[in-house]
């Protein structure tokens, strides 16, 4: 696990848990545009950032980030927040600093942004399989996905193809920092296009040399070679494949 | 490097020598199995010949010769009659 900012702890233990009618007091006074006492409801919270930035942490991003991103969710939260309506403010803040969590992530753990709906899709599809895996000890056909989650077969082929791991090739695979690309010849065409060239025209000429064979010198390389002509136009053998595989037998 | 010794035929349906000859004969090419191997270098030869020409590559009969008869002429030819047929 990543380790917390300095500053981050510091005020998480210069700034105890607050009590369900400090919240409203609290809250009450934000909403007057007390910069002060809305101050120190983020602070009390920022506890709550941290236990739920500390779920959502995967290797592939950065925790420092996720909980800036975290703490975005709080802000909202804050503001957002009304304390009339009796409830605490942990309950309400937890689904913005989710929110603000999971967004992050999808935005930053892969070069290619994928819908929020379509990710979440995804993770349902794999714990189905996952899950019929377990119990039937074999993998299920997408029909029978689709028919547990009641989705459109199309829709998880799309799904499941648009959410593949994505890995770049500049990216560096080992402490020598050579990247994939570097493993990888590129023998496109676009990397050396004289080689194309000549390439090119050398088939030309042998297809144009190819025309100086008589018609049964043609015939012959291609018998010998096992080069079929048009198999519906064997008119000039009298001989069936057949009969031809019969010789070959002799 | 490894030089090859003989064409590789990937497709089952080549014929040997006699084989080729008997299916000319049936079909009016009276020949033997000799003839047939004579109008194979015949064919090789004429055809690196040519692209040598093209090349303005000055080679005496010796070397086109040697060039017709490597297998890795005869198999670039072969695939190009291959994808002639497509």
């Amino acid at each position: 696990m990543a380790i917390v900012d300095k500053r981050y702890s510091e005020i998480i233990k210069n700034n105890p848990l607050l009590t369900k009618k400090q919240e409203i007091s609290l809250s009450r006074q934000t909403k007057k545009g007390d910069l002060s006492a809305r101050k120190k409801l983020i602070e009390s919270n920022y506890r709550l950032v941290l236990s739920i930035a500390k779920k959502y942490y995967r290797n592939d991003i950065s925790f420092d980030d996720l909980l800036q991103e975290s703490s975005i969710g709080l802000l909202k939260a804050v503001d957002r927040f009304d304390p009339e309506l009796g409830y605490k403010f942990s309950t309400y803040a937890c689904w913005w600093i989710k929110q603000a969590a999971l967004q992050y992530i999808n935005e930053n753990c892969t070069n290619i942004k994928v819908p929020t709906h379509s990710r979440l899709l995804n993770a349902k599809i794999k714990n189905k399989i996952k899950q019929i895996e377990d119990d039937e000890g074999k993998r299920p056909t997408l029909e029978r996905v689709s028919e547990e989650l009641g989705e459109n077969v199309n829709k998880i082929k799309y799904t499941l193809k648009s959410n593949r791991y994505i890995a770049s090739i500049d990216a560096s695979r080992d402490d020598e920092g050579n990247t994939l690309a570097s493993k990888i010849a590129d023998e496109s065409d676009f990397i050396n296009p004289e080689a194309r060239l000549e390439k090119k025209e050398l088939k030309r000429i042998i297809r144009e040399s190819l025309s100086l064979l008589t018609p049964k010198e043609e015939k012959i390389i291609r018998l010998r070679f096992g080069i079929t002509e048009d198999e519906y136009n064997n008119e000039n053998f009298s001989l069936t494949n057949k009969m031809i595989g019969y010789l070959n037998e002799d | 490097m490894k030089t090859k010794k003989y064409v590789t035929v990937t497709n089952s349906n080549g014929l040997g020598l006699y084989d080729v000859a008997k299916v000319m004969t049936s079909n009016g090419d009276k020949m033997n199995h000799s003839t047939v191997r004579n109008i194979i270098n015949r064919s090789f030869f004429k055809l690196a010949k040519n692209i040598s020409d093209n090349y303005s590559l000055d080679y005496d009969a010796k070397k086109i010769d040697s060039i017709s008869k490597s297998p890795e002429f005869q198999e670039s030819i072969v695939d190009l009659l291959r994808e002639k047929e497509l």
